[in-house]
């Protein structure tokens, strides 16, 4: 797909890429800062303030989004979700990407039954649906945020695998790994710090072309009430409760699903304008 | 190759996938404990255990419990709902024409939406109408379907009181599930078909076919589009993944009574024998479904039925 829409506006940074950045970093900051930004403590309770508008439909700045149903402030409890959203995806993705990297590397390296095995699982994690698979891990072993995390990091671990042993085949074979191996160096020397550094670049573009998914996978799983558990808060279950409230207070529901559409969209955005600069590698 | 072993590798190979996950469904359900347990709940008395345990070969060593497990799959039982007690098969079963009506409405409407858009986008490139398009097409699969369908209620249901927002007792209720399930995988379709379109109007035969004075009508019927269709089938079979898992969470948020819904509550309440028998169901079907792809692949592009020397 070598003819995207940002190919076509012909500039090296068009003005939606620019705006797609100042979102996510957006994002980033207020997830970071989540408890200094807040303005109230997001599991406090303004009872006399249930179900307040926001702001601009006629709310007051003492609730600048308004409130939910017991009077939690919806900007504080935003922001909340966004830093446990944002980080569960994050971590999500490392461990994805490491996951699969490894097994990408021990693949290329020892070939054999062992390579076969790490290719039939791939084949086999692709074939499926990967919410059903994450379904059936919490089915059988419960929802607990550590499993929780493991669940979401183990989605798309088949992309980087499969990138880390085609990469790592095609470097392995250059003139200076050879010599570095002649030289006496170990295998995880040679893979750390020769071929690590040499796929990378690749493996973060495809981290970032799979981040939308992964954040979604969170949220969606956490909106059927099988993710983030309460206390803490995931956007996606700020949209589930939000559900019981779209006719008094539409706000609880809409304010973390635009930030969400937000987010998703500014990725692939990103995404495919990285894509398009790397086209040669990555089709 | 000739067609006749491409087509047996493949049908291999699809048999090998469903070999994996039935395999990892058993590693997984043993690794979680007591399977008797698990499937018969927790307050299940010592003698069902023991029955359980004797029906399903748990006395055994464990490489013999795996043949045992397998021969029940293959015999379609994959013990009973630990709720009303009836085998898990049935409970799955009754629920598959909700979820076939559906998804096939979804994929129906991502094919006549996404493929006519994507066409007409390519070409017309880089006039408004591409952009429009282009633009629709990143906004659909960018917002996720919980929030879409959440919008949706919001106008349809609550503000305007046109449409119910959930269940499945009038015809008009599939409409705003279809149209949340189709939303995202339409926009793909139509950014995928757009960008095949556009790879094969590159093409040299293109200009040759018109230097012919073939006209420009029939060269993209004739010429173009076939050769775009390659791709687009190719991406279809990927959309299939896409439709169960919006399945799962369109079905809840409608309550429509589906496969979709019943694999969440039934998560939710851990009735493992459904969880494991609708994972495997949907397992087998994508196996399926990709093979088929594969197959229309073959049948679709010549050159993957001549002799490719390099593909050896």
């Amino acid at each position: 797909m070598s003819a995207t829409p940002l190919r076509a506006m012909g500039r090296r940074w068009p003005i939606l890429v620019v705006l797609a950045f100042a979102w996510i970093g957006l994002c980033v900051v207020a997830a970071v800062l989540a408890p200094k930004l807040s303005p109230i403590d997001y599991q406090a309770l303004d009872l006399r303030a249930r179900l307040a508008p926001p702001l601009l439909f006629g709310g007051t700045w003492q609730h600048v989004l308004g409130t939910d149903e017991v009077g939690h402030d919806v900007f504080s409890r935003l922001l909340a979700s966004m830093r446990v959203s944002l980080s569960v995806a994050f971590i999500g993705t490392l461990i994805g990407a490491t996951l699969g990297t490894t097994l990408g590397f021990l693949a290329a390296h020892f070939r054999g039954w062992l390579d076969d095995v790490v290719m039939m699982l791939a084949d086999a994690q692709a074939a499926i649906p990967f919410i059903i698979v994450a379904l059936t891990i919490i089915a059988f072993f419960g929802t607990s945020l550590a499993l929780f995390v493991v669940v979401v990091g183990l989605y798309g671990w088949q992309t980087y695998a499969r990138l880390a042993r085609a990469m790592a085949l095609s470097t392995t074979r250059r003139g200076y790994v050879r010599a570095v191996v002649a030289l006496g160096a170990r295998p995880m020397r040679i893979y750390l710090r020769h071929v690590l550094p040499n796929v990378a670049g690749v493996l973060i573009v495809n981290a970032t072309i799979g981040f939308p998914e992964v954040i979604l996978l969170e949220t969606a799983l956490s909106f059927l009430g099988l993710g983030i558990q309460p206390p803490l808060s995931s956007l996606g279950s700020m949209l589930s409760y939000g559900r019981s409230y779209l006719g008094s207070a539409w706000w609880i529901a809409v304010l973390p699903g635009v930030v969400l559409s937000f987010c998703t969209l500014s990725v692939s955005l990103i995404g495919d304008w990285v894509r398009d600069r790397l086209d040669p590698i990555l089709r | 190759m000739d067609a006749g072993s491409v087509i047996l590798r493949k049908c291999l190979r699809a048999l090998l996938t469903l070999w994996i996950v039935v395999s990892l469904t058993f590693v997984v359900l043993r690794s979680a404990g007591d399977p008797a347990i698990v499937i018969l709940g927790s307050d299940a008395t010592p003698a069902m255990i023991d029955a359980f345990h004797h029906q399903w070969g748990l006395d055994q060593p464990l490489p013999i419990q795996y043949v045992v497990y397998f021969a029940h799959i293959l015999h379609g039982d994959f013990g009973s709902s630990f709720l009303d007690s009836r085998p898990a098969l049935t409970v799955v079963a009754e629920r598959i024409p909700r979820t076939l009506q559906l998804s096939g409405l979804g994929l129906l409407l991502m094919l006549c939406i996404g493929i006519p858009a994507g066409v007409a986008a390519a070409l017309n490139r880089g006039r408004a109408l591409d952009r429009v398009i282009v633009a629709a097409s990143v906004m659909g699969h960018s917002v996720p379907s919980f929030f879409l369908a959440i919008l949706l209620i919001l106008l349809f249901s609550v503000r305007w009181r046109l449409l119910p927002s959930g269940g499945a007792e009038a015809a008009h209720t599939i409409i705003m599930p279809a149209i949340t399930i189709a939303a995202g995988g339409t926009g793909v379709i139509a950014r995928f078909t757009r960008a095949a379109m556009l790879d094969a109007l590159r093409q040299p035969f293109v200009r040759a076919v018109q230097a012919r004075g073939v006209g420009w009508p029939r060269v993209i019927r004739g010429h173009v589009m076939p050769n775009a269709a390659i791709p687009t089938v190719t991406m279809i079979g990927f959309l299939l993944g896409g439709l169960v898992a919006g399945a799962v969470i369109t079905e809840t948020v409608f309550a429509w009574p589906g496969i979709g819904w019943l694999i969440v509550t039934s998560v939710a309440r851990r009735d493992l024998a459904v969880v494991q028998c609708i994972v495997l169901l949907v397992a087998s079907t994508m196996v399926l479904a990709n093979l088929i792809v594969d197959l229309l692949y073959v049948w679709l592009d010549p050159r993957m039925r001549a002799p490719a020397p390099e593909d050896a």
